[in-house]
């Protein structure tokens, strides 16, 4: 490859990563700024701390941070491990795999909202699951499965939406591991659990971690699922900034998608620290073997 | 019995049988070579030992035990892989004491058993490397230290010098040999290398297109192959279609070949009247001998150092004839001959090598 | 015995009935309730519709927002798609056919759009709208936000189209003494061809589907297929109305979709599983 000059490389580089960098660095100013005072649509403007203090002092603002942090979290955890075995199963191609992966990639080409009504319709007061609990007798009478409080609803959609894009990059990665590695792993007595703990997560920890990144924040930020499924009785972060914009709040809609976004940028690096702590350094066999050696060393 | 057999092996493929019905017995402590040309099913037989594959037909015993349907993972046996298969994100270290941490050894046996293997195979100064740091002559060496320090009772080896330069394949050959020796381990190397497998066994096994064509020490095979294939592949001997005309004492029969009548000596009649025998390139005796005296002209000179190989064309095919010390250049006459107790009778019937 | 056979095949029923559940019987349900007849509501007593009609169809073509909403999503989605390509070319260009200092850092930048949580950026963008007064042009800025969030993909997927072209064969053709025109025919269209395709396609698609943007800064008034899909969601519920509505959203972009994965594929495995990040 060659290397022009800069002056050139930056003309070419404008309308897009400029237009990228002004567009997006407007948005995060002004979310920042508006959440400190600055540029009111209405009266004055100012610095001020005003705004974040009465957030921070509402019970409503931590709810919604928990309720999204729970969604995300386990949005991406759930999706992740459903997605592993799956993965590993359709490493190898045989009869029909090809099928199996096209039906389980899907959801990825069907619409959250759609999906959102596809799901309602099958919960609702009259309809399958209903129907069938109330026909195995598990259930007397129909029940309100809609909007459930526990979320569990929401969380499926998520999972149900979400997973085929982890399931896309687990399948690559595992893929790339070569079949002589795991063999070699079983050769010397590794079982299932360990090959996948010892040899197949800490070679795919890379896209373990991107597909938790990626379904964290897109989760953590959903608003869709959230104001059709989910619980009733508790707000997503989305929806919290939305409620504050619809009645022209914006100071503090600005401090709700400041504290998304903070949220989306340490949550994200928290997921893939993590994942790679707990598979690829492993911190607690390695304090275990220096402590081993340690009075092994002690012993001679 | 202790030590590893295995008894009636087949395995298909689809349409396709890698291996039938392969009976192998290595005696506990012996060094045993399955040798053979490419796709014969080497690996396939590896992986039925170690468990890999199922095998269609027959089964498999561990020092007397039936381990046919035991998982890998609970099969006393440690494989080196002809892609070493080291895991890229452990250290020399973890690749070492991978397989003790499977059996759940304690850190000071473990440390124990690692500064054995590191002290043998001389890898202390990298064992906090990553494999990707290493060179391939070390890398095979912890491959190797990795199937060696779960001290398994059946060691398998697939082509594990096939990576390897010349030079480093010689000297890790002797390595892998007196460790073998040292543990007294049970082993099963492969390789598609005839020399190595003269140099290293206890005993070959000659395998051709799934099926076995000779088993004994490296001696039987090279100077009494069975099969036009074994003369072949072990020291690519002399073969040529010979008619028994009478047999002259009890264990010499009178021949006539492309080179003319010649006296073979063999403790095993020939199985039919037109039967195949075999030479070695390097048995003959340079000058005129009453016995089994052949003239022919030399068409090519090939100098290969240690030896000279000369070769002549006899009915369009073209025979060779070794030498350590020769003068005799292309277009000369040369005359040799080859002693009796020199040629054998090979097994295989005419029609069928014709076909 | 259990053979890892027997065990793909039970594995393999069991998927395929799971498959069924969560796909079929979901757009069964969908498309049954899309033709229940207002006259003979579907109760939970039969198993199918006692009337098959396509009055909901007809009717929600005639009364409601759909004509609008489909007019708006349908010209929004192929200028996005067009201008997101034209504006992400020098840059695909520039990553893909250069090296430069902080080309990685660039790459990053080009990924902004897709981590910042497009609802904060929906609302944050009307408010940018309000400041400098552009609020009421909706068709317009929506289209705009669009164009810029699109750009990480085509960016993505033309650098690597653009990585493809052969130095070997644009010289080549200008060794045999190619004008510019004849280059590109001969050594760069054919490498970036699928990749131009993907992008158009896939803006279209995204365009098509987004809702944050479209429902933040088009409220109130302006519609898309996607919020009308929404709106019918929420409070006058009619589950026949909203599984028409749903049916429409779904079935081209499914389609549009089974087209972009089979361009993809052909063109470059790799670009395929890369497609989303
Ligand atoms: N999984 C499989 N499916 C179908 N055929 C196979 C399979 N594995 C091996 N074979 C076939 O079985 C035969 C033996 O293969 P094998 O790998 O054992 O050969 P090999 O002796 O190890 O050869 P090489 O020296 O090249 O490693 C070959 O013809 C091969 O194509
Ligand atoms: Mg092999």
């Amino acid at each position: 490859m060659t290397r022009p000059s800069p002056w050139f490389i930056a003309v070419l580089l404008l309308p897009g990563i400029g237009l990228i960098a002004v567009f997006i660095g407007a948005v995060i100013y002004i979310a920042i700024a508006q959440s400190v005072g600055f540029y009111n649509l209405t009266g004055d403007s100012g610095f001020s701390m005003e705004f974040w203090e009465k957030l921070i002092g509402r019970k409503s603002y931590w709810t919604a941070v928990r309720y999204s942090l729970f969604i995300g979290f386990w949005a991406a955890v759930l999706s992740v491990a459903v997605a592993y075995p799956l993965a590993l199963w359709l490493r190898k191609p045989f009869k029909g795999s090809l099928t199996i992966s096209a039906i389980l990639k899907a959801p990825l080409m069907i619409h959250g909202i759609v999906a959102a009504f596809l799901f309602l319709n099958i919960i609702s007061y009259n309809g399958l699951v209903n129907q069938l609990l109330v026909w195995t007798g598990i259930f007397d009478d129909p029940r309100r499965l809609q909007n459930d409080s526990g979320a569990v609803g929401l969380l499926f959609l998520q999972v149900w939406k979400n997973m085929p894009f982890a399931l896309l990059l687990l399948t690559g990665a595992v893929q790339s591991i070569p079949q002589d590695t795991l063999n070699a792993a079983q050769d010397l007595g590794a079982g299932t659990v360990e090959r996948f703990r010892r040899i197949i997560a800490p070679l795919t920890v890379s896209a373990m971690q991107a597909a938790l990144i990626i379904v964290f924040i897109d989760a953590l930020a959903d608003f869709t699922f959230q104001t059709t499924v989910g619980p009733t009785n508790r707000q997503s972060l989305s929806q919290y900034m939305e409620f504050f914009r619809g009645r022209g709040r914006w100071n503090e809609a600005a401090g709700v998608g400041v504290t998304l976004m903070a949220l989306s940028l340490i949550g994200a690096v928290l997921m893939a620290l993590t994942a790679r702590l707990i598979f690829r350094e492993r911190p607690i066999a390695r304090v275990v073997t220096w402590y081993e050696t340690r009075r092994v060393e002690a012993q001679t | 019995m202790s030590g590893l057999a295995a008894k009636k092996i087949a395995v298909r493929f689809d349409a396709v049988d890698a291996l039938k019905n392969i009976d192998l017995e290595v005696p506990a402590g012996s060094f045993v070579t399955l040798l053979g040309p490419s796709g014969c099913g080497k690996t396939t037989l590896l992986n039925v030992i170690s468990g890999f594959l199922k095998p269609t037909d027959g089964r498999v015993y561990i020092d007397g035990i039936d381990v046919t349907d035991t998982p890998p993972e609970r099969r006393d046996t440690a494989l080196c892989f002809q892609s070493y298969a080291l895991f890229p994100h452990l250290s020399v270290e973890e690749n070492l004491v991978f397989g003790l941490r499977q059996r759940g050894m304690s850190g000071a046996d473990r440390a124990k058993r690692l500064r054995d293997v590191v002290g043998q195979l001389d890898l202390g100064d990298h064992l906090s490397k990553l494999p990707n740091q290493l060179s391939g002559g070390q890398q095979q060496r912890v491959s190797l230290g990795r199937a060696l320090t779960v001290r398994p009772s059946v060691i398998l080896f697939d082509e594990p010098l096939s990576n390897l330069d010349a030079k480093l394949r010689e000297t890790v050959r002797h390595e892998i040999r007196s460790i073998q020796q040292d543990f007294g381990l049970t082993a099963v190397y492969v390789t598609h290398d005839q020399n190595e497998a003269l140099a290293m066994s206890d005993k070959i096994f000659v395998l051709n297109k799934g099926q076995l064509e000779q088993a004994g020490t490296p001696q039987d095979l090279y100077h009494a192959p069975r099969t036009r294939f074994v003369a072949d592949f072990v020291g690519s001997a002399n073969v040529m279609q010979a008619r028994v005309v009478s047999r002259a004492q009890v264990d010499v029969w009178q021949v006539v070949t492309p080179l003319g009548p010649l006296m073979v000596r063999s403790d095993t009649p020939p199985e039919a009247d037109n039967v195949l025998i075999a030479w070695r390139a390097e048995a003959v005796i340079m000058g005129h001998d009453p016995v089994n005296a052949v003239t022919a002209k030399v068409v090519r000179r090939s100098f290969e150092g240690a030896y000279t190989d000369l070769f002549f064309d006899v009915e369009g095919k073209t025979f060779r004839v070794q030498q350590t010390e020769t003068n005799l250049v292309a277009g000369e006459d040369m005359t040799f001959s080859i002693l009796p107790d020199n040629i054998v009778f090979l097994s295989d019937s005419v029609s069928k090598v014709a076909s | 015995m259990i053979t890892p056979h027997i065990l793909n095949r039970a594995l393999m029923i069991l998927l395929i009935s799971v498959a069924i559940l969560w796909l079929v019987i979901p757009f069964t349900m969908a498309v049954l309730w899309s033709l229940v007849d207002p006259a003979l509501p579907w109760t939970p007593d039969n198993l199918l519709p006692p009337v098959i009609s396509t009055y909901r169809w007809s009717y929600m073509w005639e009364n409601s927002l759909l004509k609008p909403a489909l007019l708006n999503s349908y010209t929004l989605a192929p200028l996005a798609a067009l201008l997101t390509f034209a504006i992400s070319m020098p840059t695909a260009f520039a990553i893909g056919r250069y090296d430069f200092q902080g080309k990685e850092a660039v790459k990053l930048v080009a990924l902004l759009p897709l981590v910042v949580p497009s609802f904060v950026t929906a609302i944050f963008f009307t408010s940018i709208l309000y400041q400098i007064g552009l609020a009421q042009y909706r068709f317009a800025t929506i289209l705009f936000a669009h164009i810029v969030l699109f750009l990480p993909y085509a960016i993505r997927i033309m650098s690597v189209s653009f990585e493809q072209v052969r130095i070997d064969h644009i010289n080549a053709a200008r060794d045999l003494g190619a004008s510019p025109w004849a280059v590109f025919r001969a050594a760069y269209w054919p490498a970036v061809k699928p990749g131009v395709l993907a992008t158009l396609l896939i803006v279209f698609i995204k365009s098509v589907e987004e809702f944050a943007i479209a429902y933040i800064v088009g409220q109130p008034g302006f519609v898309t297929i996607p919020t009308l899909v929404y709106a019918s969601l929420g409070q006058d519920f009619n589950r026949p109305n909203a599984a028409v509505l749903s049916l429409i959203l779904a079935f081209p972009n499914v389609i549009l979709m089974l087209f972009l994965e089979r361009l993809l594929k052909s063109a470059n495995p790799a670009m395929a599983s890369g497609k989303g990040c």
